[in-house]
């Protein structure tokens, strides 16, 4: 990326490695989008959110609902088992898209399988944490 | 599960709004566990019991053959 200017300082990040790859690495316009999008929406949502319990402070019974739904058993067994679902969804449909789209870009599959390893080693290693745990 | 909230909330005049003040819910979930649809925590059915001062098998008709007991 030419003229890019490097925060790290000029001569040491032109020697380290970092410095080496960040020259050497053209990401394409369309990955530069979604990175843009991924922080506006990203911040977008944190400000929304902050404005929000900003007004919440100010009035004592919203703030009270607002406590009572992250609190409240049943709101938070209905979270869970929705995640749980969304959850099962999007790997199954991660791993059929993969599978299938990967008969022309090779990466897909790979891509599939290095997210099915990853899920396969959290759900173990999770289940060891709480065995022990609980 | 069955339970017998709103028999002894009706006989103590007492509204699902309040109860649902006592025991830390909203109102959706009295209702749910009014009619049967939802089954509470053994904490949450706890404080229901202490509320209205009886057991939690007062309250709560445990059902061996839905539960597959």
């Amino acid at each position: 990326m030419d003229g890019c200017p490097c925060t790290c300082g000029d001569c040491d990040c032109w020697r380290s490695p970092f410095g080496a790859w960040y020259q050497g690495v053209q990401l394409p316009e369309y990955i530069l989008g979604v990175y843009c999008g991924f922080g506006t929406g990203i911040t977008l949502a944190a400000m929304i959110i902050f404005v929000r319990n900003l007004l919440l402070m100010g009035n004592e019974e919203k703030l009270k609902c607002s406590r009572l739904e992250n609190t409240d058993e049943r709101i938070v067994e209905i979270r869970r088992r929705a995640v749980g679902i969304a959850t099962g969804a999007t790997l199954f449909s991660c791993t059929g898209l993969g599978l299938i789209w990967g008969i022309y870009e090779q990466v897909l599959v790979k891509s599939v399988i290095c997210m099915l390893d990853i899920f396969l080693f959290s759900y173990v290693v999770a289940c060891a944490y709480y065995k022990k745990k609980i | 599960m069955q339970t017998k909230i709103a028999q002894y909330r009706k006989e103590r005049k007492v509204t699902q709004e309040e109860l649902a003040d006592a025991v830390n819910v909203t109102r959706q979930t009295i209702i749910s566990l009014e009619n049967g649809k939802y089954k509470a925590s053994l904490v949450l059915a706890h404080k229901i019991a202490q509320f209205f001062n009886v057991t939690i098998e007062e309250m709560f008709l445990f059902d061996r053959e839905e539960e597959n007991l």
